[in-house]
């Protein structure tokens, strides 16, 4: 699996979104998440069931841009 | 009577718009919200960084404050577009701020692709802030593309020099019936107040707050000029008159002649 | 939105109450404005601004000097058709008018146009009445056709055609479309045309947004000063003006002040404009759109016509005869009199001698 550009095992089998993100220590609320190209609604985060093949961009709100 | 302002579905209180670029600590930003009484903030969007633990910027941003998320790191319209509906999946609202930047050397912005960004964004429901490179036929491209404001930049971002495309920026106040925000390089509350004494609906300042050495002060600077130039921009210049008194008038010849 | 939904919402009287209740201060206000507003306008326009007259004459120089330096265009008028079935009751070709009705065959259109050419002209305008039965549109597609290989700019004033007729005649060659609306006061236009297609006061009024849909380079708008109030007529003249350079800003926008003249019908116009008023009004255009055309035709007198000449005028007329066919026969019944009977020579020559250049060829399409 791709995550945010980099190789990362799967830590799980049957393992959901929202529960990888736990693993990462991430709050579900803190971030946006694209699967595969398309954008993960967050209420779907419990439901999204990932896989060997995707490729996840995990993304939150930061100071800048202009 | 009230001045509102009224923009992209809200009515707000303050014609300040800040950003959260460069504070040389993310927690002065609740204090300089507060002092500046600005009510939007700018953020941008990127990947989380597993390996540091950064602090969520989001953690330091008021409730009351509304969020607009930017497009910084796009480079075309597609990537803008992409920044876009993931930002909108934070559910902190659909406004968006198109910032399509493929000058890295100015950071100046590319006209082109951000109205074709606006374009597909405001068909999907967003409310579009296009950041742009003062130009009346591309602002016009934009409202047309159903965007909810017009954001020419005064100079390029972090120059903090000022109105430097004022005449190009004023055609816009003229001439584009959306709210103009004047957006990057006013680098002291001077010129954010001349931008407002202007016409314009509303100024972003970021790095002239976030890189001054009291960043809580300037904001309160920055919130009592925009507030000072609109107020002066409503009331109205006060009559000059330059008349010097003409050796050949150009109107003597009525009363001579026929009628 | 067309301009006939914008027109709607001004009201004639609360805007004649606000320019006539514009004070000193406005006017001042309107002077010091960077920018000049429609507030502005009404101000310049206003009883109150006539002790300004001389102050916007300067400023108007001033933008005029800037904008278009000291050059005018000279052009001319050819009447190939004064037949009409509308009963303006302040026209010379008025349906019940015993006039001369007279159409020039195209080989005479072809005669007259060469005749024209020879004095150095290179801007024609075309006119007729109103008589699509007579004066067809193929007609004019033709006379347009025609012209083309004399002169360089061909505007047309003739009765208003829809899109699809505009559209042909810029192909035919037409690059401008003058139409006056006479009045934007709908009640007394009514009045004033009690007979004829005319009569429709929004066909009219919407003719150029047709054209400029229809590509037409330039439109040439004016009210007939004399028939309403000039003050109302002149600001409803601005608006209508405005609006069409917001909605087509690439169309080249001109003002005409025409000014009731004694003519065959005998129509006493109800407001008297005397040549202050037409300062005031010229200035106040200029001021107000400081990039259109306005144009001075041969109403006026040649005294007249060479002092405002610093005051913002563009365009003038030359050589002018009103009737059908005269610029190589008899003169015949004209739409109106003429004041200012000089040549185009008299006029280029008066011109150099004034510090101004004639243009003949402002441009030309390949």
């Amino acid at each position: 699996m791709m995550v945010n550009g980099s190789e990362e095992r799967l830590p799980g089998v049957d393992m959901t979104l929202d529960a990888f993100l736990k693993h990462k220590g991430l709050e579900a609320g803190s971030v946006v998440v694209e699967r595969n190209g398309d954008v993960v609604e967050r209420s779907r985060f419990g439901a999204v069931l990932l896989d060997e093949a995707d490729q996840l961009e995990i993304l939150r709100f930061v100071g800048g841009g202009a | 009577m009230e001045d509102c302002f009224e923009i992209g579905g809200k009515t707000l209180a303050s014609r300040l718009l800040i950003g959260t670029g460069k504070y040389p600590a993310d927690g002065m930003i609740p204090d300089v919200c507060g002092a500046s009484g600005s009510q939007v903030i700018t953020v941008a969007l990127r990947r989380v960084d597993f390996a540091s633990e950064t602090d969520n910027v989001m953690k330091h941003i008021p409730d009351h404050m509304v969020l607009l998320p930017n497009t910084s790191g796009a480079r075309n319209a597609e990537e803008a577009v992409r920044i876009a509906r993931l930002a909108r999946a934070a559910g902190c609202g659909d406004w968006i701020k198109i910032e399509v930047i493929s000058d890295q050397r100015y950071l100046l912005p590319d006209n082109l692709e951000t109205t074709k960004a606006t374009e597909v964004l405001a068909k999907e429901g967003f409310q579009v802030f296009p950041y742009m490179n003062p130009d009346l036929m591309d602002a016009r491209r934009m409202v047309d593309a159903g965007a909810a404001a017009v954001m020419p930049l005064g100079a390029p971002i972090g120059t903090n020099r000022g109105l430097r495309t004022r005449e190009m920026t004023q055609i816009l106040i003229d001439e584009i019936s959306l709210p103009i925000i004047v957006d990057a390089g006013i680098g002291k509350p001077s010129q954010a107040c001349e931008a407002m004494e202007m016409g314009a609906a509303a100024c972003l300042v970021n790095t002239a707050i976030a890189s001054s050495s009291d960043p809580v002060s300037m904001g309160r600077a920055f919130g009592q000029a925009v507030t000072a130039g609109r107020a002066a921009y409503l009331a109205g210049p006060g009559a000059t008159r330059t008349l010097a008194s003409a050796s050949s008038p150009l109107t003597g010849f009525l009363g001579q002649g026929r009628a | 939105m067309g301009f006939f939904d914008f027109w709607k919402t001004l009201d004639p009287e609360t805007i004649l109450a606000r320019i006539e209740a514009s004070t000193e201060g406005d006017v001042l206000a309107a002077l010091a404005a960077r920018k000049c507003t429609s507030e502005n306008l009404m101000a310049y326009l206003s009883p109150a601004a006539a002790p300004f007259i001389e102050e916007m004459a300067r400023k108007a120089h001033d933008e005029t000097l800037r904008h278009f330096g000291r050059q005018v265009l000279l052009f001319t008028p050819i009447y190939i058709s004064n037949h009409c079935v509308n009963q303006c009751v302040y026209c010379g070709f008025n349906a019940r008018n015993r006039i001369h009705r007279r159409q020039l065959t195209l080989e005479e259109v072809a005669t007259e146009a060469e005749a024209i050419a020879e004095t150095g002209l290179k801007h024609i305008l075309l006119l007729t009445g109103e008589a699509p039965g007579v004066a067809t549109q193929e007609y004019i597609e033709e006379s347009l056709a025609l012209l083309s290989k004399h002169f360089t700019s061909i505007g047309i004033e003739i009765y208003p055609v829809d899109e699809e007729g505009y559209t042909r005649f810029v192909a035919a060659g037409a690059d401008s479309l003058t139409v006056y609306q006479e009045t934007y006061n709908a009640g007394l236009y009514e009045t004033l045309h009690p007979a004829g297609p005319k009569r429709d006061f929004r066909f009219r009024l919407e003719a150029p947004e047709r054209a400029a849909r229809a590509k037409m380079r330039g439109v040439n708008l004016g009210g007939l000063l004399g028939l309403d109030n000039w003050r109302r007529e002149s600001f409803f003249t601005a608006m209508h003006a405005n609006w069409v350079m917001d909605t087509f800003p690439e169309v080249e926008l001109g003002i005409s002040l025409p000014r009731m003249r004694p003519h065959a019908g005998g129509y006493e116009p109800a407001f008297v404009v005397d040549d202050a008023n037409m300062v005031q009004i010229m200035t106040a255009f200029r001021l107000f759109l400081p990039r259109a055309g306005i144009t001075m035709s041969t109403r006026e007198s040649a005294f007249f016509r060479d002092n405002v000449l610093p005051l913002g005028v563009t365009r003038m007329s030359a050589g002018v005869h009103t009737s059908v066919g005269s610029h190589t026969e008899e003169e015949g019944s004209g739409q109106f009199d003429i004041s200012d009977e000089r040549s185009v020579a008299e006029m280029a020559a008066n011109l150099s001698a004034r510090g101004y250049q004639p243009v003949y060829q402002d441009w030309r399409m390949v």
